[in-house]
């Protein structure tokens, strides 16, 4: 076998197909692990619904990501003291200039 | 209108995907699973393989996008390519030793059997089988140069070695691959007689 047959052979292989569904798995990676980034990006966006509020606001906030990013329920969260939240958030090490 | 995300470039796209905007991350998916996820088959020969692969890079990339930078000069596609060609090593090392018929899925749901259609299945079913038992650098140099259409040098980017280097894993791989074929070939000649 020379050269061009083997070329030849080789452009004849199998050529794969995405299966169907898996670009829409992809696509749904951002929703099923939210990054801490976009955690910060809603809590902005809540804050600011809050201006002039700080202390409840950014209690509700930080509650509110904290169950986009953990997947546990906000209620959880709303009980917690605001030092408790913080000390939360640090552990989960978040970036403390987010706070 | 024009649609800002459609006209972007990847690397465009990845700046505003690695700041948090999922629309851009969403677009890089539309634009390159095809592409990554053939490359991702090729390199282990197997549906859901290629497809764990994928998602794998896929993930990695949206939980760690400061791993790219796109200001450094390099294309987005050559990074990724990379991390699915190692991603796709890493699942190869991982796994057992597969059957043949692993290997052979794609020919499952295919309706067709006449003569040459079973011929021609024939003859891919054994040339992936010896695609799948090059080492595989050789099978990855192969399926960067022979079927993503990328340049010698682009491949060599990819693999991290030199152009050099690269064309001598191609020749190797064709020249290990000629030789299975015609091994194959003389064990049926021997069993027909």
């Amino acid at each position: 076998m020379d050269d061009k047959e083997l070329d030849a052979l080789l452009s004849q292989r199998y050529a794969p197909q995405t299966p169907p569904g898996l670009k829409g798995r992809l696509k749904s990676i951002p929703a099923k692990y939210p990054r801490p980034d976009n955690v910060w990006q809603v809590m902005r966006a809540v804050f600011k619904d809050f201006m002039g509020t700080p202390v409840a606001g950014a209690a509700l906030c930080a509650s509110l990501a904290l169950g986009v990013w953990t997947g546990m329920e906000v209620d959880v969260f709303t009980t917690l003291t605001d030092q408790e939240l913080i000390n939360f958030l640090t552990v989960e090490t978040i970036n403390e200039d987010w706070l | 209108m024009n649609d800002p995300y459609r006209e972007a470039n990847d690397n465009e796209l990845y700046r505003r995907f690695s700041s948090g905007d999922t629309v851009a991350y969403t677009v890089l998916v539309d634009r390159h699973t095809d592409r990554f996820y053939g490359l991702a088959w090729r390199m282990c020969g197997q549906d859901q393989e290629a497809e764990d692969i994928v998602q794998d890079a896929f993930l990695k990339l949206w939980q760690n996008p400061k791993l790219f930078n796109p200001d450094k000069g390099v294309k987005f596609t050559t990074w990724f390519y990379r991390v699915v060609v190692n991603l796709s090593y890493d699942a190869g090392r991982k796994k057992k030793p597969q059957a043949a018929p692993e290997v052979l899925d794609f020919m499952a749901d295919d309706a067709e059997a006449t003569d040459e259609a079973m011929a021609r299945k024939q003859v891919k079913t054994e040339l992936e089988i010896a695609i799948q038992s090059l080492p595989e650098r050789q099978r990855t140099a192969l399926n960067l140069c022979f079927y993503e259409d990328l340049s010698n040098a682009e491949a060599a980017e990819i693999m991290g070695v030199g152009v050099k280097a690269l064309e001598s894993l191609l020749m190797r791989a064709k020249k290990g691959l000629k030789d299975i074929l015609l091994r194959e070939q003389r064990a049926k000649e021997a069993i027909n007689g």
